[in-house]
């Protein structure tokens, strides 16, 4: 079942800038979909239109089958898909954490007793309980971006969106990041959309969806993707280092007979290879 | 110029009770010519470390020594005031997300306001020259872009005009903080051959500060690790990630080629390479066709 869909959707930021052409997309709902494309292919774009912050010049998106065009709308299906960003020092906006992640509860008007059960709730599953009355700015990036998650986890989000989110962070930050976010989509069942230019952390989504001058022109899994090493290269992207490797040693006659998407696939294959030899 | 830091401290709040230094006493000598690589956690010292460099941050009473070139940064008194105007022409900064920073109306007037600044006495025809030079330096056409809007343009490009920013003042220094950041692969490739190309036609050396362990493995002829304040390693990148141990213990990734180079040493099949990719490469070719020279 779907729980995003966009048909025929174009997206024009003014007369001469169409952002996105004819795009349709449907995000299975507890899938985790990775978007990839160049610096101004339309991911941004795509994930804005996605819960009603822009809504469609032509075509249309629904949310669980609610329409973002129509404004009585909103309230609902951004209720139900959360946006994080890449800045963390932009998303934060209280001088508390607590403070912080109860912002959004109290825009949508939940008794005080449900926001502070959500609260200790949601800062224990991305594992910042212990800076509960801590201040955002002594935060490290990967803190802060964990903050922001757990803002957007309080109002209980059927999708989560993660635009960029690792962008500005150290490799430490990254992966505490992405170990929050790929524990919500098992064990919750959360929808995730990850924005990226990290090939490597995108090797284990369910899908992933190539966007180029704001349209898709690769739909697949992580393998069929990663596969397809010279099309990705002239798309202004590539595939992670490991699989680069691996094709360019095959290219000077050393075979890997599987296909190679991280390092430990890569190490374990070189391991073989070499004891052979 | 050579830079020399000889321990260097630095802390923000130095009246503080219980003060915290972010610098605890850097050594680190930077050759001229150098490509380095300045690694280390968040938090380690590493951005404080290069806002000493061209006097952004003052080094601080009994704060150590710091030499740059000629110039003789470390503390002296506080009446003893610096022109920091000269030392900031040959040592250009390039600060995380630059293009951030763009805010003129036209690409040109955005590139020679640094120039015109710092160096006031240039006719028009010298600061059209030096703004020509420099935008054609980054990659840019000239005449295609010198009228337009900065915000006109793609992220990569905004980046490149940032650059050519500081290029435009004849830097012999150029220190750029997490030069990538946002970028996507092709445009980080490209950033990189960038930076290779200045390095040989325009300044003498580069320092920047990256995340990226397989682009510094891969880029840098040196590598400066930052650790708590410090620097605790400083070599060549075959040296510095010798250790995969001690790189964990730091809290740091292993570049991908030194990963795979201590898996395949744990099982007793031992690969010697300059840790580049294609070094990396051809080292297994070698070691598979002649069965582990």
């Amino acid at each position: 079942m779907s729980i995003i869909k966009a048909q025929n959707l174009t997206y024009y930021y003014d007369k001469n800038s169409r952002a996105l052409s004819d795009v349709n997309i449907e995000i299975e709902k507890g899938s985790f979909v990775a978007i990839i494309g160049h610096n101004g292919s339309g991911k941004s774009t795509l994930a804005r239109l996605f819960n009603g912050l822009l809504t469609p010049t032509l075509g249309t998106v629904t949310v669980n089958g609610l329409d973002t065009r129509d404004k009585k709308n909103h309230f609902q299906i951004r209720k139900t898909v959360g946006v994080v960003f890449q800045n963390p020092d932009n998303q934060l906006v209280a001088s508390i954490v607590e403070d912080d992640v109860a912002f959004g509860m109290e825009n949508i008007g939940l008794p005080r007793d449900e926001m502070l059960k959500r609260v200790d709730y949601v800062l224990n599953t991305v594992g910042m309980s212990n800076f509960k009355t801590a201040t955002p700015s002594r935060l490290s990036g990967g803190q802060k971006q964990r903050v922001a998650i757990a803002g957007v986890l309080a109002i209980m989000p059927e999708v989560l969106i993660l635009d960029e989110s690792t962008a500005m962070l150290d490799p430490v930050g990254r992966d505490e990041v992405m170990s929050v976010v790929k524990k919500l989509n098992k064990e919750r069942g959360i929808t995730v959309i990850h924005i990226t230019h990290y090939m490597d952390e995108i090797v284990d989504a369910d899908r992933v969806i190539v966007l180029s001058d704001g349209k898709v022109v690769l739909k697949g899994t992580p393998q069929e993707i990663f596969a397809q090493k010279n099309r990705l290269v002239s798309l202004g992207l590539n595939v992670p280092l490991s699989t680069e490797i691996s094709t360019r040693l095959d290219t000077c006659g050393v075979k890997i007979d599987k296909q190679i998407l991280t390092k430990e696939d890569l190490g374990e294959a070189l391991c073989a290879l070499l004891q052979k030899a | 110029m050579r830079i020399v830091a000889k321990g260097l401290k630095y802390s923000y709040d130095p009246k503080a009770k219980f003060k915290s230094d972010a610098l605890k006493g850097v050594d680190l000598v930077i050759e001229e010519g150098d490509f380095l690589g300045i690694i280390g956690r968040t938090g380690s010292g590493k951005s404080t470390f290069i806002q000493h460099l061209n006097g952004l941050l003052p080094v601080q009473k009994d704060g150590g020594t710091l030499l740059v070139g000629d110039y003789d940064l470390s503390f002296v008194n506080k009446k003893a005031k610096k022109s920091f105007k000269d030392l900031r022409k040959k040592v250009g900064m390039v600060f995380q997300y630059p293009e951030y920073q763009l805010f003129a109306e036209t690409v040109f007037s955005d590139v020679a306001f640094g120039l015109k600044n710092f160096s006031p006495n240039l006719s028009e025809e010298e600061v059209e020259d030096r703004v020509r030079t420099a935008i054609n330096a980054v990659g840019l056409n000239y005449f295609e872009v010198k009228d337009k809007s900065p915000f006109d343009l793609s992220g990569g490009q905004k980046r490149r005009v940032a650059i050519a920013g500081v290029i435009v003042n004849k830097p012999e220094v150029l220190v750029l903080d997490e030069p990538v950041a946002g970028l996507d692969p092709k445009g980080k490739d490209e950033f990189m051959s960038l930076l290779h190309y200045l390095k040989k036609e325009f300044v003498k050396t580069i320092v920047i500060v990256s995340h990226d362990m397989d682009l510094v493995c891969e880029n840098c002829n040196k590598v400066a690790v930052f650790a708590d304040g410090k620097v605790v390693k400083h070599g060549v990148p075959k040296d510095v990630f010798s250790s995969a141990i001690e790189m964990q213990n730091l809290g740091l990734e292993l570049p991908l080629t030194v990963y795979l180079t201590a898996l395949l040493q744990e099982r007793g099949i031992n690969i010697d390479s300059d840790l580049t990719v294609d070094g990396f490469i051809n080292a297994v070719i070698s070691a598979k066709n002649g069965g582990g020279l």
